[in-house]
This record gives C-alpha cells, sequence and structure tokens, in this order.
C-alpha cells in the first residue's frame, strides 16, 4: 500500500542554481545533461540529501538566493522514500531544539532550516571537488563520508576590528 | 501481397529459363528450395529482391556478374528476371507481373505491368508503384540472408532505429514533424525581425545555424552507422573464412571467445564500478549523519518522558478539558484562570498523532542509518574485490588475445596472410568509424539540447515584446500543432514499441526452454534479452539467434497488422511475404522447429532456401501442415565426380540427389518435387 506523505502539504526547497554543476558531476552528467561519468545518483534528491548531511555535520549554513534558486518538491523525496530526512537534517544540526521541528506548525521552519543546510553543504561539496579535481566524484564522496563531526572552534569568530 | 512466380534467365548460376511457383494459398502458404552450400540459394534470394529493388542483400558478392558466364560463352549478354505477385483481397487483389533485365554493367530495362484477363497492361511509372507495394524500408525485413543474421544489430544504432520507425509506420510523421519545424523556425525569423530586438535576433540566428547543420550531423551519422554495419559484416566474413583453414581453425575459434569475453568482462567491470558508485551514493547521507543522530536519541527519549505526565497524553485531552471547562480530577478550569493557563501549558509537551508518526519515522530512520553504516564497508569492500578480480582477468584476456594475434601472423601461408591483413584492416576501420561516430553522437546530443535551451530562451524573450498579433498567432498555431503531433506520435509509438515488445515475449515465452524476456529501449529501440534475474543474455547465443528470428517475424507481422493486438497505426500496412535464405543454418538444432513453426504462424507467405543439413525432422514436423510447394535446386557440374561426394536429401522415404556430375554446363536447376 502507498504510505502517505508526513508532510501536511506538498512543499518546494530551494537550492542555490550556482551549484548545478556540483549536483551534475555526482548524477554523473556535464552541463549538457550528458552523461560523463559513473552517477552516484539518478535523481537531484540524492546530491541535495548529501548536501543537507554535510551542512548539518560541518555546521555550514547559506541562505538561497530567490534570483538563481532551483527547486525539488517533497513529493520527490516522499516517492523516493527520504522524506524523513528532511526532519531530521535539521533536528540533528539543532539537537537542544529536541523534536519541536517535528510538529505539524513548524513545516515551514523544517523546510528553511533543511534548505541552509542543503546550501551550505553545496558550498562546501563545491569547495571540496575543486580542491579534488582530477579525481573521480565516488573517491571525493567516499572520503567525505569518512571524515569525523567537525569540533566546533572554540575561539569563535574573529573579532570586528573597527 | 503473395508472390505466385518467379522466372529467372541466366541470371548467376541459373542458365537459360527457369520458372517456379510459389504457395500462394491461407492453409499452404510455405514454399521450400532444398539446395546445398553453393547451389544457388542465395542467388534466388537476389534475384527477388533485385527484381523488385534493383539491389542486392548485403552479403552477396561480385555483384558486377550477373549474367550466367555460359550464357555469356554463348554470347548473350543480358539477364532477366520476373515476379509475378498479386494484391491481397482488400487491396483490390490485382495481379502485377514485374521484370527486370541487365548486363553486367547496369540495368537496361525494368517494367511494370497489371494483368488484366490474362493480358498485360504497361503501368506507367511503375518503379513508383513496386516502391508503395515493397517500401524500402521493409524490404530488409521481408527478403532476409538469414545466413547473416549473426550480423543483424539489434543494440539500437541510429539506422536500426530509421529502419524500424519506418516499419511502424512513423516515418510520414518524422517529415510532416521536420517541415513544421521549418515553418515555425521561419515565424521566428519574422517575429525577431518585427521587434527589432536585436537579443531576440541573436537567439534566433543561433537557433537557425543549429538547424543548419543537426540535419547534417544526423545524415553523417546514419552513414556512419551504416558504415559501422558493413565492415562488421565484412569483418565476420573474413574470420569466417579464417576459421575454415585449417592451420587456423583452432586460433579462429579462440580469438572468437577472447572476443566475446573482453567486450562482456569489460561491461561486468562498468556495471559493478555503477554498482559501488551507487552503493557510495545512497550510504553517503547516512555514513555522514551517523555520528549526529547518537546524540539524538537522548533527546527521543526525553520527549517521550514529557508527554508522559504522568501517563502519556493526547493534545485531544486538553482540548476537551478547555472546551468542558472542567478537569478529569472534578477541578473547575474557566478561562482566564490559572488553571487554564496551566492547562494550557500542559499543550506544548502533548502528544499529537502528526508528531508521533515523525518521532516513530525518525527512530526508523536512525535505525535505518545504523543498518546502511554497518553494512556499506563490507557491501563496498566486496564490488571494489571484484572489480580488481575482473581487471585481472581482463588483464590475461588481452594479453591471450595478443598471443593469437601473433601466432596467426607467424603462419606462413599465402591465403591466410591475406585473409589476416584483411581482418586487421577492417578491424581497425571499424575502430575508426566507431570512435568518429561516438564523437559525432556527443556532438548531436548536445546541439539538440542547445536547440531545445534556445528556444525556450527565445519563448520567455518573446513573451516581454510587444509582437504583432497576426505573426503571434500563427506562431502559436503551428507550435500547437508541433506539440499535439509529437504528443500523439510519441503515444503510438510507446504503445507500438509496446505491442511489439509484447508480442515478441509471446512468441520466446513458446519456444524457448529458457524463462528469458526481450525488453525493448523506447529511447534507442535496442533489443535485449534478459534473465530471469534481469541480466543481459549476450545476441551470440543461440537463445539471442532465436531473439532475431523472433524479432524479424514479429516486425514482419506488425507491419501487416497480423498481432494478436492492434493500434492506431499512421500508415497503411504492408502484408508481403517472408523470404529467407538459409533461415536455420544459424540456429541451435533445439530451436530450429519452434522458430520454423513461428515464422510460418506470423506470415502471410513464407518462402525458405534451406539446406540438407538444416532440414531435420523438427523442421520437417513443424511445416508440414503449411508447405504447399516444394523444389530442389539442383547442382549440374561439367567435370567428372572424381571422388568427389553426390549429396541427397531423404523426404518422405525418397531419395533426392542435390549434385551431379559430368553435366553439359555448370548450371543450378530447379526440379519440382511438390508431388514427389
Amino acid at each position: 500500500m502507498h504510505k502517505p506523505s508526513v508532510f501536511t502539504k506538498e512543499r518546494m526547497i530551494y537550492w542555490p542554481g550556482e551549484f548545478s554543476d556540483v549536483v551534475d558531476l555526482l548524477n554523473g552528467r556535464d552541463q549538457n545533461g550528458s552523461m560523463v561519468s559513473v552517477p552516484l545518483y539518478s535523481l537531484n534528491t540524492g546530491p541535495i540529501l548529501l548536501a543537507a548531511a554535510i551542512g548539518a555535520r560541518e555546521k555550514r549554513t547559506r541562505e538561497t538566493k530567490t534570483d538563481n534558486r532551483k527547486e525539488i518538491s517533497t513529493a520527490t523525496f516522499h516517492s523516493n522514500g527520504l522524506e524523513m530526512y528532511i526532519f531530521l537534517i535539521p533536528i540533528l544540526a539543532n539537537i537542544a531544539l529536541g523534536t519541536e521541528f517535528l510538529r505539524p506548525e513548524n513545516e515551514e521552519q523544517v523546510i528553511r532550516e533543511f534548505e541552509r543546510y542543503v546550501a551550505g553543504g553545496l558550498e562546501y561539496l563545491a569547495g571540496e571537488m575543486e580542491a579534488s579535481a582530477g579525481k573521480s566524484a565516488d573517491i571525493i564522496v567516499q572520503s567525505l563520508m569518512m571524515k569525523k563531526i567537525t569540533t566546533t572552534n572554540t575561539l569563535g569568530d574573529l573579532p570586528s576590528l573597527i | 501481397m503473395r508472390l505466385l512466380s518467379l522466372e529467372i534467365t541466366d541470371f548467376r548460376g541459373f542458365h537459360g529459363s527457369h520458372k517456379v511457383e510459389f504457395a500462394a494459398d491461407d492453409v499452404k502458404r510455405v514454399t521450400v528450395f532444398h539446395g546445398e552450400n553453393g547451389a544457388g540459394k542465395t542467388n534466388l534470394l537476389n534475384a527477388i529482391h533485385w527484381c523488385v529493388t534493383g539491389l542486392f542483400t548485403p552479403r552477396f558478392q561480385d555483384k558486377q556478374i550477373l549474367v550466367n558466364k555460359e550464357a555469356f560463352k554463348d554470347g548473350r549478354r543480358e539477364c532477366a528476371v520476373e515476379l509475378v505477385f498479386k494484391q491481397e483481397p482488400e487491396s483490390g487483389g490485382e495481379i502485377y507481373r514485374v521484370r527486370r533485365v541487365a548486363s553486367n554493367e547496369r540495368t537496361l530495362s525494368f517494367d511494370v505491368f497489371k494483368i488484366k484477363r490474362g493480358n498485360s497492361e504497361l503501368v506507367p511509372r511503375g518503379e513508383s508503384l513496386v516502391r508503395m507495394l515493397f517500401p524500402p524500408g521493409l524490404i530488409s525485413w521481408f527478403f532476409f540472408d538469414a545466413e547473416a543474421i549473426g550480423s543483424l544489430e539489434l543494440s539500437g544504432s541510429s539506422e536500426f532505429k530509421r529502419d524500424l520507425r519506418k516499419t511502424l509506420g512513423f516515418e510520414l510523421v518524422d517529415t510532416l514533424l521536420v517541415d513544421l519545424e521549418k515553418v515555425q523556425s521561419k515565424r521566428q525569423r519574422e517575429i525577431a525581425t518585427q521587434t527589432k530586438d536585436t537579443a531576440l535576433q541573436d537567439l534566433q540566428t543561433q537557433i537557425e545555424g543549429i538547424e543548419r547543420v543537426l540535419p547534417g550531423q544526423k545524415g553523417t551519422l546514419l552513414n556512419l552507422d551504416k558504415q559501422f554495419g558493413d565492415l562488421t559484416k565484412g569483418l565476420t566474413a573474413v574470420r569466417a573464412q579464417l576459421e575454415k583453414q585449417p592451420q587456423t581453425e583452432q586460433l579462429e575459434r579462440a580469438r572468437k571467445k577472447l572476443e566475446v569475453q573482453i567486450p562482456k568482462l569489460e561491461a561486468d567491470k562498468k556495471l559493478l564500478g555503477a554498482r559501488a558508485a551507487k552503493l557510495i551514493g545512497s550510504s553517503a547521507a547516512p555514513i555522514v549523519l551517523l555520528e549526529l543522530t547518537r546524540l539524538l536519541e537522548g533527546k527521543l527519549d526525553e520527549q517521550e518522558v514529557k508527554g508522559k505526565l504522568p501517563s502519556p497524553y493526547s493534545d485531544q485531552l486538553v482540548k476537551d478539558i478547555l472546551e468542558q471547562k472542567v478537569c478529569i480530577c472534578g477541578r473547575p478550569v474557566n478561562e482566564g484562570s490559572a488553571e487554564a493557563h496551566k492547562v494550557h501549558e500542559l499543550m506544548k509537551f502533548a502528544s499529537t498523532g502528526a508528531l508521533n508518526q515523525r518521532i516513530n519515522g525518525v527512530r526508523l530512520l536512525i535505525r535505518d542509518i545504523e543498518r546502511q553504516a554497518q553494512e556499506f564497508p563490507i557491501q563496498v569492500q566486496e564490488v571494489r574485490t571484484r572489480i580488481v578480480e575482473i581487471d585481472s582477468e581482463l588483464g590475461q584476456a588481452e594479453e591471450d588475445l595478443k598471443e593469437v594475434k601473433r601466432e596467426i601472423d607467424a603462419i606462413d601461408v599465402a591465403a591466410i596472410r591475406v585473409l589476416e591483413r584483411e581482418s586487421d584492416r577492417l578491424d581497425s576501420e571499424r575502430m575508426k568509424v566507431q570512435s568518429l561516430r561516438g564523437a559525432l553522437e556527443a556532438q548531436v546530443a548536445s546541439n539538440e539540447k542547445r536547440h531545445v535551451d534556445l528556444k525556450l530562451q527565445y519563448i520567455n524573450l518573446q513573451k516581454r515584446l510587444a509582437v504583432n498579433q497576426r505573426l503571434k498567432q500563427e506562431w502559436d498555431k503551428t507550435t500547437r500543432l508541433i506539440e499535439y503531433i509529437k504528443k500523439s506520435s510519441e503515444a503510438q509509438e510507446h504503445q507500438a514499441l509496446l505491442i511489439l515488445s509484447q508480442e515478441l515475449n509471446t512468441v520466446l515465452q513458446k519456444y524457448l526452454t529458457k524463462h528469458y524476456q526481450a525488453k525493448i529501449d523506447v529511447k534507442t529501440y535496442a533489443v535485449q534479452l534478459l534473465d530471469t534475474d534481469g541480466r543481459k543474455v549476450g545476441h551470440s547465443t543461440g537463445e539471442g539467434q532465436v531473439l532475431k528470428f523472433a524479432f524479424i517475424a514479429t516486425v514482419v507481422a506488425m507491419a501487416a497488422k497480423k498481432t494478436q493486438q492492434k493500434i492506431q497505426w499512421l500508415s497503411e500496412p504492408t502484408i508481403a511475404p517472408l523470404v529467407l535464405d538459409a533461415p536455420f543454418s544459424a540456429l541451435d538444432p533445439e530451436y530450429q522447429g519452434s522458430v520454423a513453426k513461428n515464422l510460418a504462424t506470423q506470415t502471410t507467405q513464407l518462402v525458405l532456401m534451406i539446406s540438407s543439413a538444416a532440414w531435420g525432422d523438427k523442421v520437417s514436423d513443424a511445416l508440414k501442415q503449411s508447405v504447399g510447394k516444394r523444389y530442389l535446386i539442383v547442382s549440374n557440374e561439367s567435370g567428372p565426380r572424381d571422388g568427389k561426394p553426390i549429396k541427397t536429401l531423404v523426404l518422405n522415404g525418397t531419395k533426392h540427389t542435390l549434385n551431379r556430375y559430368d553435366a553439359q554446363i555448370t548450371e543450378s536447376v530447379f526440379e519440382d518435387i511438390t508431388n514427389a
């Protein structure tokens, strides 16, 4: 039997279009959409989820600008059995908040939080890929999988010098 | 249409005039020609093929020597083939006689006559009529040199796709779409000029640029496909000759085996590489999150405890208390009171159906993440180990192949050297063509995508400009028409391929001893045989050969609308006989009977040219009810026997001789043994 979506309604998840090449690379395609390497994923849900996971682990967030953004529906995540990750990742990145993110009234907030980690993770992945130019996507991702959680910088941010 | 008779005069091995009649009724619709190698079976197939098209089948050799050699010695310089056929009653039932006359250099005449009450009446523009009755795209399916079945490419080349599209009736709609797109492009140029917008004009210039080069690129791709197919056929023929030489027989077999093994290993390696990548892809996010999930579990437990004061309570309980203004302990809970405020506070930790569902979902996901993290290292290691093993097998096979080549090159026999040099040349040409084809395919794909992108940009920009209403309406109309035709043609294409694959699988299920399934790729039309685990079965296996026969018979049956299911065709059906040379020689004996039966069932008329070696009890039994005409093609040799063999064929207890010596001249003759 088809399991219904846990979202109260279908919502859009936006991600920065400037990282399309990172998503394409993980999907094994070039910018023209032609297959150029062995794909790790066949749909955009895969790279987006990986980016969000990396964003959460590395504590990297970023806002998605409205002028160059791409979208993917929660229904696509649902049909690929990945929907619960949209809840899990914001919770994991904000453990102190407990399960508040799971309340139906906080759905929109969950989505926006998830998007921030997606964008941050994509930025992180883009940097890793640039630094590992020449290596295949599976090798880069496998080395990222083995990394341990980033420890919080105890020194904090640089003080303002103005 | 059905073939009624064929008259051959001084054509190739046939000296003088020879006439045969074909079985053409609904029950007795099979005609069999029995003949040994070299007796003239391929000449007979080509006589029919050439009479109708002016062309020969790809493996037909020495095309420049058409006039029978003995006749040529007698001073005769022309040969002729005359074919009489009848249209199906629903198409008018007309009888036509087609006659082609040629010298060794060229066709001298081609005439088509309509036969009315015994009188022949010349049909003006007969060539067009014959092209309509025997569509060129279909001929290769209907008149088939089955000895070349091994080289029938089902792997989805552009040429194969084009031929199959023609067969399925999409040629007309394809042409229509090309024309409509030209009209649309013309309108776009007019709009760009009218708006005087330089960005729009620039986009249209780029679109036109792609439209100029794309047809040429696609044409070249088709030519390359054809070249590749011809080179493959040539190489197969040369290698077959090498296999016949005693000195190279074993080596050639070893080479053949290695040449099958290497691509298989490469394919396995590619498959494993893809599996490793998928495994990494699907496990990456769970493993990245693993450490964080361990920190979360405590929080989830805490949440559950918060929802248990003193026992689990739901948001509905809180709502009921507030609505009824009475607590479960009996104290009043009036609006604005301290009690009401306290109860409102309880809502924060109350369980809701949705919340519980999500907490459970998260818990299950965490279990799944832990499981994936545990399994991943073992699974990925297994795949990587197998890749290393395959690499080593591949290296060994490539080394063995080089060694076989070195041994063949070392054989000091002139004939073998010539054949091996030819094999090297064809192989290297083939590689070159393959590499050109790959590069061009990428260019075509990139141009097609760019064309779509540019058109989208054009449409978006055009929407923002003030476009003349009339021009806009015309452009809209063309666009809607193109979209409608594309959509409807796509739906029909899918339906046609679905039926083709269903029909094909019905045939395979009936006749294959293994539970294999055929799958047709909607994009490339590649036909693949899959085993029960979904693994590809090679086209060169016994089952692969059956697939090819089943495919030909199904295509012919579909072209004639002679399938179990009907679809809305875009073109008129083509009912034509299936003429096959050496149909069963490439097949495993276990499948010969079933394939024969299938061919007879699927076609309206079947003509088989068959050697005694391929005519076994199974084939004989399968065709018993349907054979209406039977001929021997007897090979007469003018020289003495000198201990050479006399070949015979036993049919219904009667022994027939297939070759004779000490004849007046060397020639092939037909003997009607239908009633023998």
